[in-house]
């Protein structure tokens, strides 16, 4: 495999469409690719771009040798997986909005709902069981943020694109989401993750990164 | 026709005259209480005598029509007169929704329409403009409302739930799937009214056709029949106009490549 996630020329605007911006840069596999830039350069703007949640203007990714337009935007979607910084819930339980995936086209036919994991990843977040039961929309920041890892994980993706993933954490939970997703990354072939945070210390936690820079 | 004698009475134009106290009652009350409505008051009052005289003698024309390609090309042209009604009434549309607002008024009126007239009503010939003509006209009354409620819930709700929208698609929905919730409660936006009316028609008021037969002298009995008729093909012809325009739009809310079009963003 030449290139795992290669990205040339990817411009788009921001908002309207007076600011263009236009990166090229690639994730390695098994690395953390750390996207610096002050607040407002269109860092959350480019995350969207490479998950196709936001139209590019121009540029391609290559992942795994292929155009991205060689894949179906569900199946791009659910590979690589943007985590937004603020954590959507939807009506319904914490187990609903975990399941919510399974219903959709991206994975719906080729995925099963696996209660075991389930358990386990509440537990590397330190989040009881019962908010299973409890329903989402009322889950603190905190909360809600690690349900929403713990969504897209499900799902296995190969690609995580992260937001400021510390942003709703408290210390202690800080340090265990970040430890967990440098494991994640290093424990199969052919995993990456884009990152977004404003914190030096966070990129501490990551053992192989590299850096991409949005001017201000 | 008429129960116990009675058939309708003409109101001869010394009569009409008579209504003038009435427009006196209601400027009376304005000058004493300085609302400043005797202008409105005068010129609507002018205007609904012109507008209702007029629409008296296009009614006369059309009735005495025998051609059904006319009396349906006059159907269609209150179909684009309610469409663009109801588009206009749309705040943020993503494209102008004349076309697709046209589109399904033209289609659920003449569906549910012609089922009331063809095989309901059944009058001879099926085209009889004093048949087709009102109770086409009530439909697309209606469904105009209908559609432009549906559609107007539709944007706001979408608009009002983004990161919802966008969230379902990075977990891998289709459009459909990203904005079902909020297309179920346009549709319902859209049909409750004419729902409830079915509930408390009769008892809080009486519809103005029914009152309109009866004054004419038909029997009360028989106006209810054509009342319920009328409300049942009123609730049909609004549930398909909403699903219709509901179906027809959303998908302008995405791009081609199944992403929210980036116009949304911009209208916020
Ligand atoms: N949906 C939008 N509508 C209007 N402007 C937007 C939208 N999304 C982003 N922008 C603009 O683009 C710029 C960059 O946004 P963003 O990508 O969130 O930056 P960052 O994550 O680096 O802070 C901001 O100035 C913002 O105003
Ligand atoms: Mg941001």
């Amino acid at each position: 495999m030449q290139d795992f996630f290669r990205f040339t020329e990817l411009t788009y605007y921001l908002g309207s469409r007076e600011r263009e911006i236009r990166i090229s840069g690639e994730l390695k596999p098994g690395y953390v690719l750390v996207v610096k830039g002050p607040s407002g350069s269109g860092k959350s703007t480019l995350l969207k771009v490479m998950a196709r949640l936001v139209k590019a203007q121009g540029g391609e990714i290559i992942y795994r040798d292929k155009n991205w337009y060689a894949y179906s935007p569900y199946a791009w979607r659910t590979c690589i997986q943007y985590v937004p910084q603020k954590p959507v819930m939807f009506r319904g339980n914490g187990r609903e909005n975990l399941y919510k995936p399974f219903l959709l086209k991206g994975i719906r036919e080729d995925r099963i709902f696996n209660e075991e994991k389930v358990r386990e990843y509440l537990d590397i977040f330190s989040l009881p069981p019962q908010i299973l039961e409890q329903e989402a929309i009322t889950l603190s920041g905190g909360e809600a943020a690690r349900l929403s890892f713990i969504r897209a994980l499900l799902i296995e993706p190969s690609i995580i694109l992260l937001d400021e993933p510390t942003a709703y954490l408290d210390q202690e939970n800080r340090i265990k989401v970040l430890r967990f997703f440098s494991r994640w990354v290093k424990e199969e072939p052919g995993r990456g993750i884009v990152l977004i945070s404003h914190q030096e210390n966070d990129i501490e936690e990551f053992s192989d990164t590299s850096f991409i820079s949005l001017g201000g | 026709m008429g129960s116990g004698g009675y058939s309708y009475i003409e109101i001869s134009y010394a009569q009409l005259l008579l209504s003038i106290i009435l427009v006196l009652i209601t400027g009376i009350i304005s000058a004493l209480l300085q609302l400043g409505l005797i202008k409105s008051l005068l010129w609507g009052t002018v205007r609904a005598f012109v507008q209702l005289t007029l629409i008296g003698y296009v009614l006369s024309f059309i009735f005495k029509l025998d051609n059904w390609a006319v009396i349906l090309l006059i159907i269609l042209l209150m179909c684009y007169i309610a469409s663009r009604e109801a588009s206009r009434r749309i705040k943020k549309p993503m494209v102008k929704p004349d076309a697709v607002s046209f589109l399904a008024l033209t289609a659920s009126t003449f569906l549910v329409g012609m089922i009331v007239v063809v095989f309901i009503v059944a009058p001879d010939p099926w085209y009889t403009p004093q048949v087709m003509i009102p109770i086409f006209g009530m439909i697309l009354g209606n469904s105009m409302n209908g559609i432009a409620l549906a559609l107007d819930r539709m944007y706001g709700e979408i608009y009002g739930h983004l990161d919802e929208v966008e969230q379902l698609l990075a977990l891998g929905a289709t459009p459909f799937e990203a904005v079902r919730d909020y297309v179920k409660e346009a549709l319902r936006a859209g049909m409750t009214p004419t729902i409830n009316s079915l509930m408390v028609v009769g008892l809080v008021s009486l519809p103005g056709m029914m009152t309109g037969q009866i004054l004419a002298g038909m029997d009360p009995a028989v106006a209810v029949r054509y009342q319920f008729v009328v409300m049942v093909m009123i609730a049909a012809a609004v549930a398909m106009g909403c699903l219709i325009i509901v179906g027809l739009s959303y998908r302008s809310m995405f791009n081609e490549d199944m992403a929210l079009n980036e116009k949304l963003y911009r209208n916020n």
